[in-house]
């Protein structure tokens, strides 16, 4: 008995280290009928840059632009059944398309790309918060999606949501979204009697509820917060390490441009992946996640998710 | 024995399995990519879409306002660009406001981006420089009170600055000179800086509570003004490459 035990033990030992030792193989062996992919395509910072940066010679010369993003997205969605794409705020200012049309051309093209979401950073206030609210009404007809700002008594009020949850076949993604503390970054002027909330306690809750209550597969916070500071100030990463039931944190703010997918462990042990794309919409990113069914559930609370760079197509 | 291990295999799926827990489903991998949005391939409807704005954007952005000799840097503890910024904000408002004004601040935050090439120097530029429509405020500042300033502004690692000359050693400023003299705590400056940071944007708030000269000339306006003197005058746009805030090395 005893015997048997120890075999049963080290064999399922060795089937733990194999799963390790070569995760892409193994990630690649589960793609079968149960496995279900969703494709997240993300954005931060892009700044009212609506144009590519111009022909000077500078480094970021030919780069970005809306016309080019989309034909990058468009290639994506003809490929991919499932695609969230989301961003990360300060859509507004930085070019004079934003000191000129207040941010209606940075929407209406967010609009047309089919933007499933975005999150208010400390910029898209900069006209105002009337101006944010009013030109989303008129232009965008995707949510606003922030937890961690009161927004009552201002024009904001009813046109955010705390959560939502989006299905994808069988999937269901909870998305939350939080901002920087506005005091100090931002005149207070511009954001009114907008109250600032602790982001890590209100994102917490919310996907709490997103987990348990609304049974969601994942759940995605996308974040103004910044990656990370020297001091103490909260970021995503102490979002990522106090928190629980966060899967992904899309950020923005420190316009960042991360090699790789960062990753956290939270209060309950849990891995919690951050991402950032730097700004001016130089860049869209990328997150292909495969799921499985319950039944085949292999991966423990406290296993590692198996991160591996896409091949370039 | 094969009996054994397929048993053995079948424990592990049932301990990994936890019934009546939710989500049902699972991520079990993750692939990554970031793409950079160059031009191979655009989508003509976003550029039929654009050009309506891009042609209003046009009709002034493209303006020249002057020609730039060398690059413009963005750097902390200080840059060409920060401290170009400045100095237009010096000139114009001894020109418009005080004669007496000597020391001036751009916030390191406050300038979106990171360089401005060489040559003929747009007005959308200047646009993109300076986006935010923030106005110049003119303080009477005690030289103590602008030691504290000048602290925070080691603290934060440096920015734009005219009239000033100092150095960093552990997040402090020392060193300083105003104007070439060492800073008197007891004598008053005349400070030009912008509303967004006496109200305490970057976290400084010494300012917020002085009497202050409030203008209501754009700081943007100011850089397009000191360029179109020079541009008027047939001469390039002054850059200087000095440094102004130095990082002393333990």
């Amino acid at each position: 008995m005893s015997n048997r035990r120890t075999f049963i033990r080290q064999t399922g030992l060795a089937a733990a280290s194999f799963l390790t030792a070569h995760p892409l193989l193994y990630a690649g062996s589960i793609e079968s009928p149960h496995t279900t992919r969703l494709t997240i395509l993300h954005t931060n910072d892009v700044h009212s840059r609506l144009e590519p940066f111009p022909m000077d010679g500078g480094s970021n010369a030919g780069r970005g632009g809306v016309a080019a993003r989309a034909a990058l997205i468009r290639k994506i969605r003809a490929t991919e059944e499932h695609v969230l794409l989301l961003d990360a705020g300060d859509i507004f200012q930085g070019t004079p398309y934003f000191n000129i049309f207040k941010g209606e051309p940075e929407l209406r093209a967010m609009q047309m790309m089919g933007y499933d979401a975005a999150v208010m950073g400390n910029h898209d206030f900069d006209a105002g918060i009337e101006n944010f609210a009013d030109q989303l009404s008129r232009h965008a007809r995707f949510p606003i999606v922030m937890c961690n700002y009161d927004f009552r008594s201002t024009p904001m009020e009813n046109r955010h949501v705390p959560h939502m949850v989006v299905r994808k076949g069988p999937l269901r993604i909870g998305i939350t979204g939080v901002g920087i503390e506005l005091q100090g970054l931002v005149p207070e002027n511009l954001y009114g009697k907008t109250v600032y909330l602790d982001p890590v306690k209100a994102a917490s809750e919310q996907a709490d509820y997103l987990k348990t209550r609304k049974k969601c597969d994942m759940v995605i916070c996308i974040s103004h917060l910044g990656d990370k500071y020297d001091d103490n100030k909260v970021s995503d990463a102490v979002l990522a390490r106090e928190s629980e039931n966060i899967d992904l944190i899309l950020g923005g703010h420190t316009h960042r441009f991360f090699d790789a997918p960062r990753v956290y462990r939270n209060k309950a042990g849990e891995e919690v992946i951050v991402n950032q794309v730097g700004w001016a919409g130089l860049r869209l990113g990328r997150l292909d996640y495969a799921f499985s069914g319950a039944k085949s559930k292999i991966l423990e609370k406290n296993q590692s998710l198996p991160i591996g760079k896409k091949e370039a197509e | 024995m094969r009996r054994i291990s397929i048993l053995s295999f079948a424990a592990v799926f049932v301990l990994a399995y936890q019934p009546g827990c939710h989500p049902k489903f699972q991520p079990t991998s993750l692939q990554y990519a970031a793409y950079d949005v160059n031009q191979q391939a655009t989508d003509s409807a976003y550029i039929a879409f654009i050009k309506p704005y891009a042609d209003k954007v046009g009709e002034t952005m493209n303006n020249p306002v002057g020609e730039l000799p060398l690059p413009l840097v963005k750097a902390l503890p200080d840059g060409s660009l920060g401290n170009f910024m400045a100095d237009a904000y010096l000139a114009m408002a001894r020109e418009k406001f005080d004669p007496s004004a000597e020391v001036a601040y751009m916030n390191h935050g406050g300038i979106r981006l990171n360089q401005v090439q060489a040559g003929t120097l747009r007005r959308g530029t200047v646009y993109e420089v300076m986006p935010f429509d923030n106005l110049m405020v003119i303080l009477k500042v005690k030289g103590s009170l602008l030691r504290q300033f000048l602290d925070h502004i080691a603290e934060e690692g440096g920015g734009g600055i005219a009239g000033v000359q100092m150095n960093i050693r552990d997040k402090k400023a020392i060193n300083i000179r105003i104007k070439g003299q060492p800073l008197d705590t007891e004598a008053t400056y005349t400070m030009v800086n912008s509303d967004y940071v006496v109200n305490g944007g970057g976290r400084f708030t010494g300012f917020k509570d002085l009497p202050a000269q409030k203008t209501g000339y754009l700081l943007r306006d100011a850089i397009l003004d000191y360029c179109e003197r020079y541009k008027a005058a047939g001469k390039p746009i002054p850059v200087s490459t000095e440094k102004r805030i130095v990082h002393e090395q333990p």
